[in-house]
C-alpha cells in the first residue's frame, strides 16, 4: 500500500488524514482502529445476518421436525388408547390387564407407558410406579420426566377415565426428539463457529477490496491536501460505483483547479494591468519633482498623473461593479421596462462618436420592446457592446444594433465590419482582463465583455460571440424571467 | 456494530440452550420423576415366566429359544435391560399369531 505518494517531506505525513493511517495499517491504536474500520462493520454485519438467518432456519427444522413427531407419537398413543378401551369393553378390567401385560412384554422399543388405576389411584397394572400427581385432565397432553434403567427420559402421556373410577393412563418416551434437540443444539454450535470463521474470512476480503479501492483516492485527496493539485484519482476502468466516484471526484478537482486558475489568472492581471500606469504616474511625478521648471509645468505634471490614477480608480470600480453582478444582489431592483428607447439612446449616443471616424451606426427595433430586469444595467450592457463594435470598425464601417422579442425573452444583436475575434480566442474574450494581440493599441482594460457576460447570467441569459465574416456579431440574449403584466410585482 | 454482533451471537447460543425446554409444557417444574417399572430384573422373571407358561401349550420356535436364554443369561448377569429386550422379542414372536 505504499504508493508513490508517500515520497513527500516529512510534515505531509502529519498532515495525512487519518483515513489514510487507518486504511494502511499504520496507527498505533490496533484494535481500535480495527474496529473502526467500515469493512468491519460491513462484515459483522454479514455475521449477524448470516447467524440470525441460520438462527430462523434452525428454529424452523426444529418445528418442522418436532411437531412431525410429537404428532405421530399422539396418533400412535390414540390407537393404543382405542385399542385398549375395545379389550375393556370386551372382557373387563381382567382383559384390560392381560393387555397391558402383552403389550409391556412385547415393547422391543422399550418406550410404552402405561398405568392403570382404580378410583383409589391404586395400581392395577402398567409400568408406571404410581399415578403422577400434575395428571388431572382427560383430554390433554402432558410431559412427563420417567426414569428408566437409571436414563432420565420425557414421556408423551394422556389420560382416559374408564367406568367404575378407573383411569388409564397411555404414553410413549420422546426420547427421539431429545436426542433430535442434542443433535440441533450440536450443529448449531458449529454453525455460530462456522459463521465466525466465515465472517473472519469475509471481514478479511471486504478489508482487502475496501483497502485497495479507497486507498486510491485517499491517496489522491491527500498528495492534493498536500499542496500537488495536479494529481488525479485513477480510474479502474471496471465503471463500478468506485469508478464514478473517482469520476466525479476528478471532475471535481478539474473544476477547482479551472476556478483557482481564473482567480490567479485576475490576480496576475490586476498586479499586470495595473503596473503599467502606476508607474507611469509615479515617473511623472518623479519627472516633475526633479524637472520642472515652473509652477504651470509641475501642476501639469500633477493633473496628468492624477487622470492616471483615475484610470485605475475606473478599472477597480469596474472590477467591483462585476463582481457585485455576479453576486446576484441586483435582482431586487429587476423591473418591467420598454427596452426600445434604451436601444434609441445607446444608439444615438454611440453615433455621434462614430460619425467622427466615418462609421455609421443603425438601430433596428420594433416600436415598443417589453423587457423585465435591471433597466440599467442592460443599458450599460448595451453601451459596452456598441463601445466594442465602434471602437473595432474600419473607418466608413457600418455598425448595426437590432432588438427583438425572442420565446419569452428580448435578442439583442451587435454587429459591426471589424477585424471580428479568432475563433481561437472566441471562449476567452469574456474574461476579466482579456485583450486581444490587435486590441493593444486600443485603449481599454479587457472589462467590457465580463460585464456584459456578468449581466446576461444575472438574467439567466447568455453572451454569443458570432463570427458575422465581416466583423463580428455579439448577441445577447435576454430570456424573460416574468411574464410581464401591468398589475404584477414586477411594476 | 461489535456490541450487536457480541449480543447476537450471545442470543444464538442461549437460544441452543433454551431450545429444551421450548414446545415442552411440563406437568410442573418441581414434578418428580416417575419410575417405570419394566427395568427392573424382577419385570425379566415375570418375562421369563410367561414365555414359559405360553410354551407350554405350543413348542417354542428355534429362534424363541435362543433368544429367551440368552435374554435369561444377561438378565442373569445383570444387563438387565439388554435382557429384557431379547425377551420381549421371544415374546412378541410367539404372541405373533394371535395378535393377528
Ligand atoms: N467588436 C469586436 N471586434 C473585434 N474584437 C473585439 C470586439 N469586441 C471585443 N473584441 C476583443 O475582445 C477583447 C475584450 O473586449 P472587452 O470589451 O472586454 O475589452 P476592451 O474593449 O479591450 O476594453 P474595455 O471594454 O474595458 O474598454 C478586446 O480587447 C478585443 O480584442
Ligand atoms: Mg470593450
Amino acid at each position: 500500500m505504499t504508493g508513490p505518494g508517500v515520497k513527500a517531506a516529512p510534515e505531509m505525513g502529519r498532515q495525512r488524514p487519518t483515513l489514510w493511517r487507518r486504511l494502511t495499517g499504520r496507527g498505533s491504536d490496533r484494535p481500535l482502529r480495527l474496529l473502526r474500520s467500515a469493512s468491519i462493520r460491513f462484515a459483522a454485519v454479514y455475521a449477524v445476518l448470516l447467524a440470525l438467518s441460520g438462527f430462523a432456519l434452525a428454529l424452523f427444522l426444529w418445528y418442522e421436525t418436532a411437531g412431525l413427531l410429537d404428532r405421530q407419537t399422539e396418533a400412535a398413543i390414540r390407537a393404543d388408547a382405542q385399542g385398549l378401551s375395545e379389550r375393556w369393553e370386551e372382557g373387563g378390567l381382567p382383559a384390560l390387564v392381560m393387555t397391558i401385560d402383552d403389550r409391556l412384554a412385547q415393547n422391543v422399543d422399550d418406550d410404552a407407558i402405561y398405568l392403570l388405576v382404580d378410583s383409589q389411584l391404586r395400581r392395577i397394572a402398567g409400568n408406571l410406579q404410581r399415578w403422577p400427581q400434575g395428571v388431572t385432565a382427560t383430554n390433554a397432553w402432558y410431559e412427563l420426566p420417567v426414569q428408566r434403567a437409571g436414563i432420565r427420559s420425557l414421556a408423551r402421556v394422556q389420560r382416559f377415565d374408564l367406568l367404575g373410577g378407573f383411569h388409564l393412563l397411555v404414553g410413549r418416551d420422546v426420547r427421539v426428539r431429545a436426542q433430535l434437540r442434542n443433535l440441533l443444539t450440536d450443529a448449531m454450535l458449529w454453525a455460530l463457529v462456522i459463521v465466525v470463521a466465515m465472517a473472519s474470512g469475509g471481514a478479511l476480503v471486504v478489508r482487502g477490496l475496501f483497502r485497495r479501492t479507497l486507498a486510491n483516492i485517499s491517496h489522491t485527496s491527500a498528495a492534493i491536501a498536500a499542496g500537488d493539485l495536479g494529481q488525479r484519482v485513477k480510474l479502474s476502468g471496471r465503471g463500478d460505483e468506485f469508478d464514478q466516484l473517482a469520476e466525479t471526484i476528478n471532475d471535481m478537482l478539474e473544476r477547482i483547479g479551472r476556478l483557482m486558475d481564473g482567480v490567479r489568472q485576475v490576480s496576475n492581471a490586476i498586479a499586470h494591468d495595473l503596473r503599467t500606469p502606476i508607474t507611469r504616474a509615479r515617473t511623472r511625478l518623479e519627472d516633475a519633482a526633479l524637472h520642472a521648471g515652473s509652477e504651470a509645468e509641475l501642476r501639469a505634471a500633477i493633473e496628468r498623473a492624477i487622470a492616471d490614477l483615475d484610470g485605475i480608480v475606473a478599472v477597480f470600480q469596474a472590477l467591483l461593479r462585476i463582481t457585485e453582478i455576479e453576486a446576484g444582489s441586483r435582482r431586487s431592483a429587476f423591473t418591467a421596462f420598454d427596452l426600445a428607447p434604451v436601444l434609441a439612446d445607446v444608439g444615438e449616443l454611440y453615433a455621434a462618436v462614430a460619425e467622427e471616424r466615418g462609421i455609421q451606426v443603425a438601430v433596428e427595433s420594433p416600436p415598443q420592446l417589453p423587457a423585465y430586469g435591471d433597466r440599467e444595467l442592460i443599458q450599460q450592457a448595451i453601451a459596452n457592446l456598441l463601445d466594442n463594435a465602434v471602437k473595432f470598425s474600419p473607418r466608413g464601417g457600418r455598425v448595426t444594433v437590432s432588438g427583438a422579442a425572442s420565446g419569452g425573452g428580448v435578442i439583442i444583436r451587435v454587429r459591426d465590419q471589424g477585424p471580428g475575434i479568432p475563433p481561437d480566442e472566441l471562449s476567452r474574450a469574456g474574461e476579466r482582463f482579456f485583450r486581444g494581440e490587435d486590441a493593444r493599441s486600443t485603449p481599454g482594460s479587457g472589462l467590457g465583455l465580463a460585464l456584459v457576460q456578468a449581466v446576461a447570467h444575472l438574467h439567466g441569459g447568455t453572451l454569443r460571440l458570432d463570427d458575422a465574416a465581416p466583423g463580428l456579431a455579439a448577441v445577447l440574449l435576454l430570456p424573460m424571467a416574468q411574464p410581464l403584466d401591468p398589475a404584477g410585482p414586477g411594476t | 456494530m461489535n456490541a450487536m454482533a457480541r449480543a447476537a451471537s450471545l442470543a444464538l447460543l442461549g437460544s441452543c440452550v433454551a431450545l429444551g425446554p421450548l414446545g415442552m409444557p411440563l406437568v410442573n417444574g418441581q414434578t418428580p420423576i416417575e419410575q417405570v417399572t419394566t427395568d427392573t430384573p424382577e419385570y425379566c422373571l415375570h418375562l421369563l415366566q410367561r414365555l414359559r407358561q405360553i410354551e407350554q401349550n405350543r413348542p417354542p420356535p428355534k429362534d424363541v429359544s435362543y433368544l429367551s436364554d440368552e435374554g435369561k443369561l444377561m438378565c442373569d448377569h445383570g444387563q438387565i435391560r439388554a435382557g429384557i429386550t431379547r425377551l420381549r422379542r421371544a415374546m412378541q414372536i410367539m404372541l405373533a399369531p394371535t395378535e393377528k
